[in-house]
């Protein structure tokens, strides 16, 4: 005998302590709900989850209807969640809901991902007789994040409770009383904290959004692709939200193990860093004069076959495991003369005791720890200089070079090379010397190993801008001109990674499709 | 001619007595206190209250001595007992009625009863419009502190108590137990998810016990006379007196004592003085605001818990509200509705949107803006809200329109188009 | 006293003070203090404190009260904006409250409090002075109709006996 218990003659299995509603969640039985969110304390308040105990285990039901969120699962109880009383009682609260919502749904960003229409649609009776003036709040403005739209508000609190118990910083509060309710800050006050698109994320309607995503694009029109966010080296779990090449938003997916249900909102909105006007699918020669792609490539090569002093790789981490792993082929290819590094790790500032204050790296590579198991050398700031001071004859850049890095560049003597590939905007690179643009994070398949030591598998969209370069069919084109008989260098991140399993067995979980999907912990 | 049982109004009842605390010594006072504190343990009292059947007087008529009963020794954590002194159902007055007139009765019980639960800190949470109230026991507990009835080490007994006076702010809702306990806490009044009880995680996430002030006011004569003295007092399951609010539209409103069981009608015409001239009986409210209202054929029914619950009412505080056949009834419970409207803390859906549309809908019915579908639509709205609710405020107002409605349905629909 | 008798607690109404506290208000707090394990739990005795000496809970009392007992600001304007007796805006110096509940319904008071706010309204001495509400219960219904004239009851209140309250109030204002 397990632990079960039955709705609607369903079985359903549950852990010791758990709710009923909980329970059905994960059974995939879908109870309807607004104030339950699974982070957040409990308050029963929307009154939407009521379930009917027709048996509490001693063949005696219960006389009122129970929050199944609040109602402890037990062995052998027998729930209704379809009988007439719990119909009745949701067709009330919904019927309740919609008094003073403004059905402005046709305007709304939430719809079509808003519970309310959903429940209203599933659940509601499908008949309004509402026939006076409805509930109107003032405008309020929440900061430059968010917007909020009270009037959609159903009063979950969720928004209010994220404040307090997430972020802790209350910055959100319940007002007034009665129909009065309202959730705001205090006078006009903008929320301040960065992880303000979570409330957006777990508010069930439109009444919180993004500024971001406002009026942008119908949600089903959206495509989603899962991913992993790329700005920091925690590398928190993300769906890509696109349509005809163009991201649209992103937002965060549940991953227990490494973010939770949330995000940070640079993460949320730094697409906008590669998909702004100018995306760079440029080259550049030194001087900043643009010049064409296989003019570029060829005079990359030619720089490299020119190097006869040491060549020095500078790989900032945004790479993926596969094109780091390509890159230390081609590097072992050019022979002792060619070095990798990559930029030392910020260190990580102390734990916090709110657990979401340690979510943002303060490392912003998205695969340090990667590199630092392919064996890549971590570089301070004062040896790069050091390096460049002493006449290293050719520094190749992979990635984007934070500023005082970038700085440093100009250190670069007329006898040195320099060459620059980023996927961020071109104007970052100063002209220094050759600039080749590489194709951002949202057009790679690979596998990012997070601060945690953890890979997690890193999905493209598939569109691409054509021109920019892949890592792997980069070195590979090197290579292949460089030495076209015997070199071993893979033509693409999946070839890269068979090598790289190949090449040891701590590798091999790697190439487990379902295993990547979850996340595996590698180091 | 039936005639007043006095316990709790024993004092009161005599011409000049003032509820000092010499008066009230001098009628025997806070001998019980003493002789507790001498001779009975806190399961002594406990029991004794048990035994006596004692059922809270604050609305849902719990046996006081099981919430006793339940309150956990916790390691590290204190209990506390919290005096419900929130009296707001419209009709109900009998709590103020103590606390002004005869102050060291109920105080006397608040220290018995804190005793009995081991309580060091008592809070008396007292309604913050009962200005007067408040500055009486505040000057009493001073006296009390004086006579060293409380304090540290009482009377070389080494139990310690202090007791707080907490003036409420204007929230009805701060009466239900948990709202009232967040209040104590500094907080807005939202009543809480049970389980736990307050008796597990109450005051200070402590074990905690409310008690109405009438409840506590019965325990000094229960700890004196005795549980079956009390029980004689009363019927079966509804042991003790209990204090009737009478009010509305009679000749004698106010406080009256009675046996349990007493019939309602007896009430209303010997002590209450039947309606006023020349006007006929229409209705009764039995048991506060939220009881559903009794016809005038219907009020011939002993007065306690079991005999009104089965008249499908209830007594609830016990606060009689008489109506005459000057009342209109779609008019008086809008003005109901508004109140409940506007007390619901918000939290419920049906709580916060429903009786607020009920609000509307009979400000509309009454200026005869509706048709006759209206009245059933009111109805079923306020079906909706029972039973479907965190606590009985959604009820407590929905109940109401049904039983008007009900009872009344031909006003309703005469106020339609 | 508006057509819809729900008040608007909401922050459109709050008005600027920048009053502070008084040195005596502090002094008090701590003696409240000692009455509960944390010091939030003296909240609603803070506030009635300010209302009291300010006749308002303005924002700046807000941040400093929200200081003292340690929470945050929305805290304490979630529980200012619950309770009744506590208000953003600032009020008359004189309160009146006439109940319109049930019993004191039934017995003219809602007739009652609209004469009453006409006499205010018309009487010029009588300007700024008083602060009008309807209130629920006051738990005196056998003394229909019920008036709380600042911190007194006035039971079986009546017109005449509110103008001479209000009239005593002037007189000894000046
Ligand atoms: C909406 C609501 C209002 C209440 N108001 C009061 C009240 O004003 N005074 C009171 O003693 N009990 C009130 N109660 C009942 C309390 O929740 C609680 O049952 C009572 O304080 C317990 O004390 P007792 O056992 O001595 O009756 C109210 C309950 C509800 C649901
Ligand atoms: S704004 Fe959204 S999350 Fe916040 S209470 Fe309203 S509906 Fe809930
Ligand atoms: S029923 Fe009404 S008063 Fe009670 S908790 Fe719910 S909303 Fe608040
Ligand atoms: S989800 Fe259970 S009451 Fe809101
Ligand atoms: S109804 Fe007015 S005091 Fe009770």
């Amino acid at each position: 005998m397990g632990n079960y218990f039955f709705i609607d003659g369903k079985k359903i299995p549950f852990e010791p302590g758990e709710s009923i509603l909980k329970a059905a969640l994960r059974a995939g039985f879908d109870i309807p709900h607004y104030c339950y969110h699974p982070s957040l304390s409990t308050p029963a308040t929307c009154r939407m989850c009521l379930i009917d105990v027709v048996d509490s285990g001693n063949g005696k039901g219960l006389p009122t209807l129970q929050t199944s969120c609040t109602t402890l699962a037990k062995a052998d109880i027998k729930i209704s969640a379809q009988g007439e009383k719990v119909v009745r009682a949701r067709e009330g609260v919904l019927e309740f809901l919609l008094v003073n919502h403004p059905l402005d749904c046709v305007i709304c960003d939430q719809a079509g991902e808003c519970t309310l229409q959903d429940f209203a649609f599933e659940y509601g009776s499908g008949v309004s007789i509402v026939n006076h003036e409805k509930r109107v709040y003032g405008l309020r403005k929440i900061g430059s994040f968010l917007e909020l739209e009270r009037n959609r508000c159903i009063h979950c609190t969720r928004c209010v409770r994220f404040s307090q118990e997430i972020t802790g910083n209350s910055e959100l509060g319940t007002f007034g009383r009665g129909h009065q309710l309202t959730v705001d800050t205090f006078i006009d006050k903008p929320l301040s904290d960065q992880f303000q698109g979570n409330l957006a994320d777990i508010c069930p309607v439109g009444a919180i959004t993004l500024k971001d995503f406002r009026f942008k694009k119908r949600v089903w029109k959206l495509k989603s692709v899962p991913s992993i966010c790329d700005r920091c080296a925690t590398g928190c779990s993300i769906n890509l939200d696109h349509k005809d090449g163009t991201i649209y938003r992103i937002t965060p997916r549940e991953n227990q193990e490494v973010n939770r249900w949330w995000m940070c909102d640079h993460g949320r909105v730094g697409f906008h860093d590669y998909y702004a006007d100018d995306k760079l699918q440029k080259f550049y020669t030194k001087g900043s004069q643009k010049i064409d792609r296989s003019q570029a490539l060829t005079n990359m090569l030619t720089t490299i076959k020119a190097s006869a002093g040491s060549i020095c790789f500078i790989n900032t981490a945004s790479s993926t495991l596969e094109e780091a792993y390509s890159l230390k082929l081609f590097a072992k290819l050019l022979g002792d003369k060619a070095k990798i590094y990559y930029p030392k790790p910020v260190a990580q500032r102390k734990d916090s005791d709110i657990w979401i204050d340690n979510l943002i790296s303060d490392d912003k590579s998205p695969n340090s720890r990667g590199l630092k198991l392919l064996g890549f050398s971590s570089l301070e700031e004062e040896s790069f200089s050091k390096i460049i001071k002493d006449s290293t004859d050719t520094i190749i850049v992979v990635g984007q070079l934070n500023k005082s890095w970038q700085t440093l560049l100009s250190d670069i003597t007329d006898n040195q090379r320099l060459i620059q590939l980023t996927c961020l905007k071109n104007e970052l690179l100063g002209g220094m010397g050759l600039g080749l643009p590489l194709i951002p994070v949202f057009e790679k398949s690979g596998i990012y190993v997070n601060r945690q030591g953890r890979a997690q598998k890193v999905n493209r969209l598939n569109f691409s801008n054509g021109t920019s370069l892949e890592e792997c069919s980069l070195w590979k084109n090197l290579a292949d001109e460089l030495d076209p008989i015997d070199n071993d260098q893979p033509k693409d991140n999946a070839e890269a990674l068979i090598k790289l399993a190949e090449s040891d067995k701590r590798w091999q979980d790697l190439t487990d499709k379902k295993l990547l999907a979850k996340g595996i912990l590698i180091d | 001619m039936i005639k007043e049982t006095l316990v709790l109004l024993k004092n009161i009842r005599q011409a000049g007595y003032k509820g000092t605390i010499e008066e009230y010594q001098q009628t025997g006072g806070y001998s019980v206190w003493k002789k507790v504190l001498k001779d009975l343990t806190p399961d002594d009292v406990k029991k004794q209250v048990k035994d006596s059947g004692l059922r809270g007087r604050g609305g849902a008529g719990f046996p006081t001595g099981f919430k006793w009963g339940f309150m956990a020794d916790v390691k590290g954590k204190p209990n506390y007992l919290v005096c419900n002194a929130d009296e707001g159902e419209p009709g109900t007055f009998k709590d103020r009625e103590l606390m002004i007139k005869d102050p060291h009765l109920f105080l006397e019980g608040m220290l018995i009863s804190c005793f009995a639960v081991k309580c060091n800190t008592g809070y008396i949470y007292v309604r913050g419009e009962y200005y007067e109230a408040i500055k009486i026991l505040k000057r009493e507990i001073a006296q009390l502190n004086k006579a060293k009835f409380l304090g540290d080490n009482i009377l070389g007994s080494g139990y310690s108590l202090k007791l707080v006076v907490h003036s409420g702010a204007g929230a009805y809702i701060c009466g239900e137990e948990t709202a009232l306990l967040d209040s104590l806490e500094g907080k807005r009044g939202l009543p809480r998810v049970k389980p736990p009880f307050p008796a597990v995680s109450g005051f200070n996430a402590c074990p905690t016990s409310v008690n109405n002030v009438e409840t506590l006011a019965n325990v000094p004569f229960i700890m004196e006379k005795g549980a079956e003295a009390f029980k004689a007092n009363g019927t079966i399951n509804n042991a003790g007196t209990r204090l009737i609010s009478v009010s509305g539209l009679v000749k004698r409103p106010g406080v009256y004592e009675i046996k349990m069981g007493v019939n309602l009608k007896d009430i209303i015409y010997d002590f209450g003085g039947g309606t006023l001239p020349n006007r006929t009986l229409k209705a009764v409210i039995p048991g506060g605001s939220s009881s559903p209202v009794l016809l005038a054929d219907e009020i011939d029914i002993g007065c306690d818990f079991d005999c009104l619950q089965k008249a499908k009412s209830m007594l609830g505080s016990a606060g009689v509200v008489v109506l005459d056949d000057t009342v209109d009834m779609p008019r008086l419970l809008h003005r109901l509705i508004e109140f409940y409207a506007h007390e619901s803390c918000g939290q419920c859906t049906p709580c916060r949107e429903g009786l607020n549309w009920i609000r509307i809908l009979l400000r509309d019915l009454l200026a005869r803006r509706l048709e006759k579908s209206w009245v059933d639509q009111i109805y079923r709205i306020a079906g909706n809200i029972t039973g479907t609710t965190l606590c009985a405020l959604g009820d407590a107002g929905a109940i109401p329109v049904m039983s008007f409605i009900d009872k009344f349905r031909e006003e309703f629909l005469g106020y339609c188009k | 006293m508006g057509k819809d008798r729900d008040k608007d607690k909401d922050k459109e109404l709050t008005s600027k003070n920048e009053m502070k506290l008084s040195q005596e208000f502090y002094k008090k707090a701590q003696e409240l203090f000692k009455d509960y394990p944390k010091r939030v739990h003296a909240l609603l005795p803070l506030l009635h404190m300010i209302q009291k000496e300010q006749g308002q809970i303005s924002d700046q009392a807000m941040e400093e009260v929200a200081d003292l007992v340690d929470v945050a600001i929305t805290h304490v304007q979630g529980v200012v904006t619950f309770y009744t007796m506590y208000s953003l805006k600032k009020r008359a110096p004189n309160y009146i409250g006439v109940c319109t509940n049930l019993s004191c319904w039934l017995r003219g008071s809602k007739e009652l409090s609209q004469s009453l706010l006409k006499m205010i309204d018309e009487e010029k001495d009588f300007k700024g002075k008083f602060h009008l509400e309807e209130t629920e219960c006051l738990g005196a219904c056998d003394h229909a109709p019920v008036a709380l004239c600042n911190e007194k009851y006035m039971e079986d209140a009546n017109l005449d006996d509110l103008k001479d309250w209000c009239l005593a109030k002037c007189s000894k204002d000046k």
